[in-house]
């Protein structure tokens, strides 16, 4: 497929629109791993949830929100030290992740 | 004078719900038109960026519906210039950008076109290597890490049966320089680049492998 011609201005506008599902996504993720399910699903959870960081800290840098690669590279250095059932340091680890991602997220949308 | 004022009233942005993202947005005459090959031909919306061709038929058939006559004009018009154009898109293009990532691929292609280059997407290995029956590109930009085949292994695919092309493996994967090694070294990669994309970095590396390219 030949690349369409889009302006800078509607790669940003996407990029931000786009946020809240990434976060969703990563939230949604961390919640499988706290639920009583099957360590099957909680492993393909945290899978999810490094590939989400993973992206994120590419995309976020890429455009420009370093704040946003940051705690997402520091998301998924998380995940990769984790091992299943999640210890409550881990747990901590992560929550406090997604809260500075959320703040980071909250910053390039007020942009 | 009358009919001036007649065309321009009736090419008003024509705001409606975009089908893909379900916001308010806007058509413009200077609208860009989907890329999307042997789909519906639709405009790129303003906000998200995606056309309608993957969006519900409901949502579809409600936008053109409602869509004013110019639009409907417009589209066909595009359809024709694109009918005649077909043997060109065919043509050589000079770099394939290849990441699932839509958002990082749309910005690596924004980038690599304002240096003059040509452009083509693919959304993993496979794709990159089916496209390669319509036109072969000069160089390869592409993730290391992709769903199904992966950049390493599409590299490593390229390397044996088209070795002139250059490929570009491109990754946060690789930021030790034992990594850097086994990319040249394992996967005959030409080059590689750390994600995030530092695009000074991405023009140094494109000038070199495809030297006087740039326009």
């Amino acid at each position: 497929m030949n690349a369409p011609a889009l302006t800078l201005e509607m790669l940003h506008e996407r990029f931000r629109s786009g946020l809240d599902r990434r976060l969703s996504q990563l939230n949604a993720c961390l919640l499988t791993l706290h639920s009583p399910m099957d360590p099957a699903a909680k492993w393909r959870s945290l899978e999810e949830l490094t590939r989400g960081f993973h992206s994120l800290a590419g995309i976020g840098g890429t455009y420009g929100f370093s704040a946003i690669s940051e705690a997402a590279r520091r998301g998924e250095l998380t995940c990769g030290s984790i091992e299943l059932p999640l210890s409550a340091g881990h747990a901590g680890m992560l929550a406090e992740v997604i809260e500075s991602l959320t703040t980071a997220v909250a910053e390039a949308r007020r942009l | 004078m009358m009919n001036d004022l007649l065309v321009q009233s009736s090419q008003l942005p024509y705001a409606a719900t975009c089908p893909s993202c379900v916001r308010m947005t806007v058509t413009c005459t200077n609208t860009p038109w989907c890329q999307c090959v042997g789909k519906e031909l639709s405009p790129v919306c303003m906000k998200c960026g995606k056309c309608a061709c993957a969006a519900s038929t409901g949502l579809r058939l409600r936008f053109w519906f409602e869509a004013p006559q110019w639009l409907i004009d417009a589209r066909e018009l595009e359809r024709l210039r694109r009918r005649d154009q077909t043997v060109a898109a065919d043509a050589p293009i000079d770099v394939m950008i290849v990441d699932d990532d839509e958002e990082i691929r749309s910005m690596a292609a924004y980038c690599v076109q304002r240096m003059g280059y040509s452009v083509a997407l693919a959304a993993c290995g496979e794709g990159a290597l089916k496209s390669f029956e319509r036109s072969i590109p000069r160089l390869i930009i592409t993730d290391a890490l992709m769903p199904k085949m992966d950049g390493r292994e599409l590299c490593q695919s390229v390397k044996s049966s088209y070795p002139s092309i250059k490929v570009i493996i491109m990754t946060s994967l690789y930021t030790a320089s034992r990594y850097r090694y086994e990319a040249y070294r394992r996967y005959r990669a030409d080059d590689y680049l750390a994600k995030p994309i530092d695009f000074a970095q991405l023009q140094e590396a494109l000038q070199r492998i495809l030297p006087g390219a740039v326009r």
